[in-house]
Parts: C-alpha cells; structure tokens; sequence
C-alpha cells in the first residue's frame, strides 16, 4: 500500500515562465534517466533482492523516486502555466499541444513516450545494483546539464536538491552492492 | 561481534559530519561526506511567511528522516544513528500537526480530515502556484 501526502519534498515556487526549459525538463519525468523509470526500476528490482537491506533501500529509494515525479511535473506545470499556442509553438511545444493539450505527459524532450524497455531486471542483485548506481549517475549528469541551461535562482535550487538526490542515491546503492560483494567472497 | 567504525554519523561529531537541518534541505542531504556542489552551494530556503515557514521545517524533517532512513536500510545496527532517526521522526509529527491544525490535513487518515464539508480536496495540492483558484 502506498499513501499519499499532500506536500512536496521541496519547495517549488517558479513564477517566470520558460518554454524551453520546461521541454527540456519534461526528459526528467519520461525519458531514460527519468524520475518515473528509476521509480519504476527500483520498485520491480525490490522483490527478489536477496535480503531486508536490499528490499528496504529499493522500497524507499524507489517511493523517494515517485515524489520527485512529482517534483518534476510541478516544476513543468509552473513553467508552462499561462503559455499562450503562439508562446507554445515558438518553444517547439507545437506537437506536444496537439496530442496534450495542455496536459503534462512523460515523454523525453524530443518528445519520445516514456519506455521500459531499458530497464534492467536481471534477477541478479550485483548487475540490478550496477545499473541502478549508473542510473543515479546519468540522472546526476542530466541534471547538470539543466542547470547548465537556466539562471534563475527558483529553478536552479529545485535542480540542485534533485542532483544531490542522486548522490546519495549513489552511495547508499554503492554500499549495498559492496556488501553483497563482501557476502559473496566470505561464503 | 566486531565494533564497526561508523564515519557517516557520530553524536559527539554531529556538527563535523551533518549539515545543519536547514541547510541540509537547501543542499539536498544531512551527509556532507556525500554532497559535492555544482554551479551553485544552496544555503537554507528563506519562507516567505508564517505557512511556509511550517511548511519549510516540515520538508526539513522529512528530509533527515528519509536521509538517516536510507543510511539504515545499509547500516540496520548502527545505534545511534537510530536514535537520531526517532528524534527527528518526533520533531516531524510535531511539525506535521501544528501545519495541519492551521492549514488543512496533509493525509487522508489525519485526525484533521475530520468535519464537514469534505475536508481533503479544501487546500492547495502541492504542485499549484501560490496565488491559484483551488477551485469548488
């Protein structure tokens, strides 16, 4: 079971509106190093994980995940709000009104839906762990290239939290993978 | 059992190896092993007024409970870390109640959903701007 609470992680109060940036931020909700696909990868990878450190640190990372889903499509939805078409359509957001409206959909910023098709799930925790540290890292690469993108100072401490985020994310998928490792050489 | 040295947190070496809460939330992360910044070193969010600044201590707790939460889940028998996580969980419900007895309930199963009209769908949802129509 899963329960909501009505509050952002993080304070997200964006009062300039940008186009472009919110094209290129919506690859934060649906593209390959999305928020929606390291929730989704964690939250599959956690049932077989080998013991309770694994299925706790996949859970919580994974329900961490799915408020920074959030995170993002807020930061989309104030970033957007009162676009006029003309506005829309100058920023390369003509496709996306035509089969969105003026909803938010996850897709990469070339417009692409959301897959998981690269998704790994091996059933092998070492390779799942793996994939979930480089997934951290990509996501952390990505962000800095948002970052590279905008000055203004309400967008970039939203993209500063979410890349700290995946530090952390990081190290603590390090740690475990280290453990296993260690597990494995002691049996 | 061995005596596990563990470097990430230590009471006596809180202040060397923890950002302060508030600060904490600007960066991202309690663990100053772990943060390394880029193009800007946030400091602590500022709160606009009486409801933000609720709202801020809320999210800063929430945060070094997540935080210290993931350390556990690889760190399961480090003692003090655990203590730590239930001061902060106390200081969160604490925070939790005071916002939601002034502003409107968080959660469906809060005592505060209580009353009528439909209390739940009465404040703001997270991702609204400031000064938007909630709505009927």
């Amino acid at each position: 079971m899963w329960a909501y609470k009505k509050m952002l992680w993080f304070p997200i109060n964006i009062k300039k509106k940008n186009l472009k940036l919110a094209k290129a931020i919506i690859t934060q909700y649906g593209g390959p190093y999305g928020e929606l696909s390291a929730a989704l990868r964690y939250l599959n990878q956690r049932y077989t994980m080998p013991d309770s450190r694994g299925k706790a640190l996949l859970t919580d990372i994974g329900t961490e995940e799915l408020g920074h889903v959030e995170m993002i499509c807020t930061m989309y939805y104030q970033l957007t709000a009162g676009a006029t078409i003309e506005e829309l359509k100058d920023a390369g957001l003509c496709c996306n009104y035509a089969q969105h409206g003026g909803e938010i959909f996850m897709t990469d910023c070339n417009g692409v839906p959301m897959t998981t098709a690269n998704i790994g799930a091996t059933g092998d925790p070492l390779a799942d762990l793996s994939e979930d540290m480089a997934a951290e890292e990509k996501a952390r690469a990505t962000y800095e290239h948002l970052m590279d993108m905008t000055d203004d100072p309400e967008c970039l401490s939203v993209l500063a939290y979410l890349r700290t985020r995946e530090l952390v994310h990081f190290t603590r998928f390090k740690e475990l993978y280290d453990y296993y490792k260690g597990q494995m050489v002691q049996e | 059992m061995n005596q596990k040295k563990y470097r990430d947190i230590s009471r006596n070496k809180t202040t060397q190896n923890l950002f302060p809460l508030d600060e904490a939330l600007g960066k991202g992360t309690l663990f100053k092993n772990i943060y390394v910044p880029y193009k800007v070193d946030p400091l602590a969010p500022i709160p606009g007024d009486e409801k933000e600044r609720l709202l801020l201590e809320m999210q800063m707790y929430a945060l070094a409970v997540q935080d210290i939460g993931l350390y556990l889940d690889v760190e399961p028998n480090h003692k003090e870390a655990v203590e730590i996580y239930h001061e902060y969980l106390e200081k969160l419900k604490k925070a939790n109640d005071e916002y939601e007895s002034k502003y409107g309930t968080l959660t469906k199963t809060s005592q505060y959903v209580n009353g009528y009209p439909w209390q739940w769908d009465k404040n703001n949802w997270p991702w609204m701007m400031e000064d938007e129509y909630v709505g009927l």
